[in-house]
């Protein structure tokens, strides 16, 4: 019966033979995470959990209640606002660009996502940090095309696209599917001031959805009234008037509701504990991956070795295993 | 019209009996293997839709499809689609099948390697620990489809799948689909050739990580593709015949509909057969019907998506969209055959190329099958073999080049020789056998 010389054991004695060098390689990996560990900034994180706030309309009294319910289905085909939200434009105006980076201007998280551009004493961008404006690909692409080549316009401070990228790692939104909450994580460089972004963000969101539901139900009613006073067709006028009343109805309401799209069930919190760095998990897994790259550069470099000398046994062939 | 379909699906299934027939025995397998595949998931359905009753059924079934303004079976190119693969691609690959002999005997070479079962473990390993931490780093580690709080969730369950594959990567899905399947085959292969435990060991291991890797990450049809690599694999080995082929066949369908039963909530045996028949079947006409009267060809796909050149919006989401045009809540995709994703690509002349380079892969295929004596070897022609069944599920590059491509699986392979080679040189020492002599022994005796 013919063997291999590669087995667990001979990797193992070959291994042993280099003890103290992969050794090292935990001990400098174990003290490198160690270092990095100390010196990433700490992250604080607050939770919330939030609901979507159900839209009143059932609740409309008054003669022109029953033909407004009975014209709902009206309202939404004429493409007049209908006074509620769903989760998912909660979620995607959280996402959104518009509101991420108006978030971002107005509450200083900029100089948070890219300290080292950031300097704290003149409380500006460092010289040099722009964005934007031509490269020397632009340039180039320039010189050898026809075409005229238009760059994006220098803006001072680290660009929108990367300050987007960086602030998904700040901001996390979770829609259970089954109960339909919203869980809401912001991170923060301290316990008040993540707490103070989660409140702010879904304070915000709200005001950005009902100031544009007021918006919407405004023109709506405008319209509506120069129908009720112009129009010469009564059963138009019934019709615009029972629209007007629901149109009404959700101009107060969305003026009254303190918590217009997403209702707070459970307030963010105020985090007693970092969420990261996880110092003693860092150091595990780098001598993890000490250990790992060792017995790598062991092996490669007992191959190395044998490649350079003459062989001193013959290749084995045969049974697998 | 609808006789015109039925005697194009006549005559190409006489054909392809007869080229099978015909084939020498190494092709037959990557042959039978698309030939089964295709006609149950595509062809079948695609023909009786130009029943009107049936048609009518299946309208039923799929509430939310608009298939009002299509009309299945109205033409000849439809048919041509629908049924040419057969006969097109068999002809093809007889054509090409010695004339690749020396060529695939090259690269074949290359695989014809010895691999101990250490390096398939490390290398196994290595994979599986990839994919797990994967999973951790993204937060999708307690997720699977056996999570009571899953079960039956259906949109739930959709969103997190379509979730999961934006954000843990294509390294991980190759990883899963054909990476760790092609360690597992080789595994198997070296198993059944040495019955040494070991081997047995690495194999279950593999394939345990495996299923739930795929439960993890709600995809259950892998399960089952992993599934028929082991039972061409066994049937190859001469471990299962027909009657074993068939218990094979019944018990993956079986595990297909409770996985189905899982993710959905409900299980109905004839709903899922239906599904079998009619899921991928039904795409077919609304290819067919999109290109070119709706939407112009979305150009060929020559597997530079990744620079910008070829198509920038996939034609199977494109299709999905007009198929479900209600369905907002996720992007859906419209699977379908690499010709019939090649019609939507550049027209029929592209899908009569396509066929004609499928038959090249089913060549290419069967050549490698004469090679698998070597577990590597057979490894890789299980791989070809797989790439087969998923000419029948998707496009020409897709097949090769995505993370279910072919490439993963040669890519795992060339590391498994990468790694035994690396190990033979760093462990030839003598000094490191701490049984040498007995081994020195062993082979004097031997």
């Amino acid at each position: 019966m013919k063997t291999s010389s590669v087995n667990l054991r001979s990797l193992a004695a070959l291994l042993w033979a280099r003890r103290w060098t992969l050794a090292t390689f935990i001990v400098v990996a174990a003290l490198l995470s160690a270092y990095y560990a100390l010196t990433r900034p700490i992250v604080y994180q607050s939770d919330a959990t939030l609901a979507q706030v159900k839209d009143d309309n059932s609740q409309l009294g008054g003669a022109l209640g029953s033909l407004a319910g009975s014209l709902g289905g009206l309202v939404g085909g004429l493409g007049l606002p209908g006074g509620g939200t769903s989760v998912e434009e909660s979620s995607a105006v959280l996402h959104s660009r518009d509101f991420s980076l108006r978030f971002m201007n107005e509450h200083a998280v900029l100089p948070y996502l890219f300290p080292q551009d950031w300097d704290r004493v003149a409380q500006r961008w460092r010289p040099g940090v722009v964005s934007g404006g031509p490269t020397w690909a632009t340039s180039l692409a320039q010189a050898l095309s026809s075409e005229p080549i238009v760059p994006p316009p220098v803006i001072v401070g680290p660009s929108a696209d990367e300050a987007m990228r960086r602030f998904d790692a700040v901001r996390s939104v979770d829609i259970d599917r089954r109960t339909n909450f919203v869980k809401l994580s912001i991170h923060g460089p301290s316990p008040q001031i993540a707490q103070a972004w989660a409140t702010d963000m879904i304070r915000e969101l709200n005001e950005s959805l009902r100031q544009r539901a007021l918006d919407d139900s405004r023109r709506a009613i405008k319209s509506l009234e120069d129908k009720v006073n112009d129009d010469t067709q009564q059963t138009t006028r019934v019709i615009a008037s029972a629209l007007l009343e629901s149109q009404m109805r959700h101009l107060v309401s969305a003026e009254s509701r303190r918590e217009f799209a997403l209702r707070v069930l459970d307030p963010p919190s105020l985090p007693d504990q970092r969420s990261a760095p996880r110092r003693g998990r860092m150091v595990l897994i780098g001598a993890g991956l000490g250990l790992l790259f060792g017995a790598s550069y062991v092996v490669l470099l007992s191959a190395v070795r044998a490649r350079r000398r003459p062989t001193a046994v013959a290749p084995v062939t045969g049974r697998a295993g | 019209m609808l006789l015109v379909g039925i005697a194009c699906a006549l005559l190409a299934l006489v054909a392809q009996v007869l080229l099978v027939r015909a084939a020498p025995w190494p092709l037959r397998t990557p042959l039978v293997v698309f030939a089964t595949l295709y006609v149950l998931t595509t062809a079948i359905g695609a023909t009786v839709l130009a029943v009107p009753l049936i048609r009518d059924l299946w309208t039923a079934t799929y509430p939310t499809m608009d298939s009002k303004w299509i009309n299945p079976g109205d033409s000849l190119g439809y048919w041509f689609v629908v049924w040419g693969p057969l006969p097109v691609c068999s002809v093809a690959a007889l054509w090409f099948y010695p004339r690749v002999r020396r060529g695939v005997t090259s690269v074949q070479r290359l695989f014809a390697r010895r691999v101990d079962v250490l390096a398939a473990s490390i290398v196994g390993a290595a994979l599986c620990a990839y994919c797990f931490i994967n999973l951790s780093l993204r937060g999708y580690l307690g997720v699977s489809l056996l999570n009571t709080e899953l079960i039956g969730q259906y949109k739930e369950n959709i969103s997190l799948r379509a979730e999961m594959f934006g954000s843990l990567g294509a390294l991980h899905f190759a990883a899963i689909y054909m990476a760790i399947p092609a360690v597992a085959i080789l595994a198997f292969c070296s198993a059944a050739r040495t019955g040494l435990l070991r081997w047995w060991l690495l194999f279950g291991l593999l394939s345990f990580a495996l299923a739930i890797l795929y439960l993890a990450t709600l995809t259950k049809a892998n399960l089952l593709i992993f599934g028929i690599e082991v039972v061409v694999a066994a049937q190859i080995l001469g471990f299962i015949r027909l009657r074993g082929l068939l218990i094979a066949v019944a018990g993956g369908v079986a595990v297909l509909i409770v996985l189905s039963a899982l993710l959905a909530g409900t299980l109905d045996v004839a709903i899922s057969g239906y599904n079998i028949i009619f899921r991928e079947a039904s795409d077919v006409p609304f290819y067919l019907a999109v290109f070119p009267a709706q939407l112009p060809f979305v150009g060929i796909d020559v597997g530079l998506g990744a620079f910008g050149i070829g198509p920038t919006v996939p034609s199977n989401e494109m299709v999905a969209n007009f198929m479900y045009p209600h369905e907002t809540w996720v992007q859906g995709a419209a699977p379908a055959a690499a010709p019939v994703m090649a019609y939507a690509q550049a027209g029929y002349p592209w899908a009569f190329v396509t066929m004609l380079l499928m038959g090249l892969w089913f060549a290419l295929a069967g050549q490698m099958r004469r090679w698998v004596g070597n577990p590597v070897a057979f490894s890789a022609f299980v791989g070809a073999t797989t790439t087969c069944y998923y000419l029948s599920q998707a496009d020409l590059i897709g097949a090769l080049n995505t993370a279910y491509g072919f490439k993963w699986w040669a890519a795992a392979l060339l590391l498994l020789i990468g790694t035994q080679r690396l190990l033979e040189l760093a462990l030839r020492d003598p000094k490191l056998q701490g049984d040498g002599s007995v081994n020195q022994h062993e082979n004097l005796v031997s």
